[in-house]
């Protein structure tokens, strides 16, 4: 390399990486041909890219091999990816198998716990020494009670019918839970808790009791009571048919009371109950003595009645009784 | 028959690469040895400069990160030429980087002199041992405009750097290249 340096030699580089415009360019080379060491600078560049691209010996083997792999390798991705679309798809049938279940689900609860269940189910609670027969035919309930106290739980469903037969004519239900008992040949006593239900006699009107009233009549056709009468909530097995102020009121009216109140009210409903169980057994002899043509006895029963019972439920009845014994 | 049968890929060659990046994006596996025996020679050879001793492993992380990417080609740009070597350069720097990571850490845990990296460049020719000095931004510079003859405005794409910086690692790489090539003469 001369001692003297051409500022211009930078113009090689520049010229071969396209950094100089037209002009420069042609100005450039121009320089060259005259100038000897840029165009010594010009040469050992392009020595240096000459020595740069030269190639050195190819690997076949070693082309293959990546190859091979690389093949494998998009293969194996292929693979997963077919894998997770194949994922996506169990997915989504489980997501759609559950959305169907929960569907299933949610119309089989509404239809049974909204609804009631399709099928009409019956319940039949018999007292010892009770003689019936239950039959269904289709969505209608027989039941044929003889002899006996008969608790009936009913649920209609979607289409059900119930009809009781008894020995004087026949109960078709129009509600839920209800207790029939007949003696002798005759209903005594229907007893509705839920809904309603209708006597229908050949002889007598149609009868509705409703839930929370009694049916009671005296056996041998002998009619005590043909008007409901009010129940307790929740009576006692044996305190049927009695009445009382508290009970008067609606079931949800009550179950609104607050417990200090409820309970109040509870001994309340007791006192009346445990009154009306009373008046009905006052009531009850009087129709007894009737029964047997004891009227002087019968007579005497009905004035103690009044006496003892002023304001009683049975009071109008009973002073017809004492009238008419009276006679 | 199905009217939109796709050409076969043998003796193909008036497929662009476009097309074949296209069915390696649907996963058709001989579209990408296609593509790989249209470019791969040139790519190992690049490769070979760029990385020497994991020439090998560069392509074939090249070429599986291209099937990956084949959905993002721009298809308006029929060769895929400039687009792969933009990947193996890639590929390069992110491997140097890791590979200077791990050295420092090995270097920090076994207190190692720095020296010791350079026995491997002692083995390669003359010309090779000087590149090797390089880092791997100027010497990928370097080989992709005087070997592959990308120009400096291709290159500054490919890489998306400024093209001032292409020409200036240029430069760099060139002077360095020299003095170190002179050097081992001397």
């Amino acid at each position: 390399m001369s001692g003297s340096h051409c500022a211009r030699s930078w113009e090689a580089e520049a010229a071969r990486d396209g950094r100089l415009e037209a002009p420069a360019l042609t100005s450039h080379e121009l320089h060259t041909q005259h100038c000897k060491q840029c165009a010594r600078e010009r040469t050992r560049l392009e020595q240096l890219a000459t020595q740069l691209r030269a190639e050195s010996p190819h690997s076949e083997l070693m082309l293959r091999r990546v190859r091979q792999s690389v093949l494998a390798a998009m293969n194996q991705q292929a693979l997963a990816t077919e894998a997770r679309i194949g994922l996506r798809f169990t997915r989504g049938q489980w997501v759609a198998a559950l959305s169907l279940a929960t569907l299933f689900g949610l119309g089989w609860f509404a239809k049974t716990q909204l609804a009631g269940p399709a099928t009409p189910t019956l319940e039949l609670a018999s007292e010892p020494g009770t003689r019936f027969t239950h039959a269904r035919r289709g969505a209608l309930d027989y039941v044929k009670l003889k002899e006996g106290a008969l608790s009936i739980h009913f649920n209609r469903g979607v289409s059900g019918r119930l009809i009781v037969h008894v020995p004087d004519g026949e109960i078709r239900d129009l509600g839920t839970v209800f207790r029939v008992v007949v003696r002798a040949g005759t209903t005594t006593e229907i007893a509705v808790k839920q809904g309603a239900v209708v006597l229908r006699r050949e002889t007598e009107p149609d009868v509705l009791v409703s839930a929370g009233e009694v049916f009671l009549r005296a056996p041998h056709g002998t009619t005590v009571a043909t008007e409901p009468i009010a129940l307790p909530a929740q009576p006692p097995p044996n305190t049927m048919g009695q009445a009382s102020a508290a009970t008067d009121q609606p079931a949800q009216a009550r179950a609104k009371t607050k417990p200090r109140q409820r309970r109040g009210l509870a001994s309340a409903g007791e006192r009346a109950a445990r009154t009306g169980e009373q008046q009905d057994l006052a009531y009850l002899r009087i129709v007894a003595l009737l029964q047997e043509a004891r009227s002087a006895e019968a007579r005497v029963a009905a004035q103690e009645y009044l006496s003892r019972f002023p304001d009683g439920f049975r009071r109008a009845e009973v002073e017809r009784i004492a009238a008419r014994l009276a006679r | 028959m199905n009217s939109e049968r796709k050409p076969r890929l043998t003796g193909a060659e008036a497929v662009s690469d476009a097309t074949l990046l296209e069915r390696v994006a649907q996963g058709e596996v001989s579209a990408m040895g296609a593509l790989y025996g249209r470019h791969a020679a040139a790519l190992l050879r690049f490769a070979k400069r760029v990385d020497p001793q994991d020439a090998e492993d560069l392509l074939h992380s090249t070429f599986v990160r291209v099937a990956r990417l084949s959905t993002r080609y721009d298809g308006r740009n029929p060769s895929a030429r400039a687009w792969l070597f933009a990947i193996m350069t890639r590929v390069a720097q992110e491997r140097t980087r890791s590979l200077r990571r791990f050295a420092r850490a090995v270097t920090r845990f076994s207190e190692l002199p720095r020296r010791q990296t350079a026995s491997m460049i002692d083995t390669l020719p003359d010309l090779d041992r000087a590149l090797a000095t390089l880092s791997t931004a100027k010497r990928a510079v370097l080989l992709l405009a005087e070997v592959e003859g990308f120009s400096c405005q291709e290159i500054a794409t490919m890489l998306r750097i400024p093209v001032g910086t292409v020409w200036t690692r240029l430069h760099h790489a060139r002077k360095e290249l020299r003095a170190v090539h002179r050097e081992s003469e001397t």
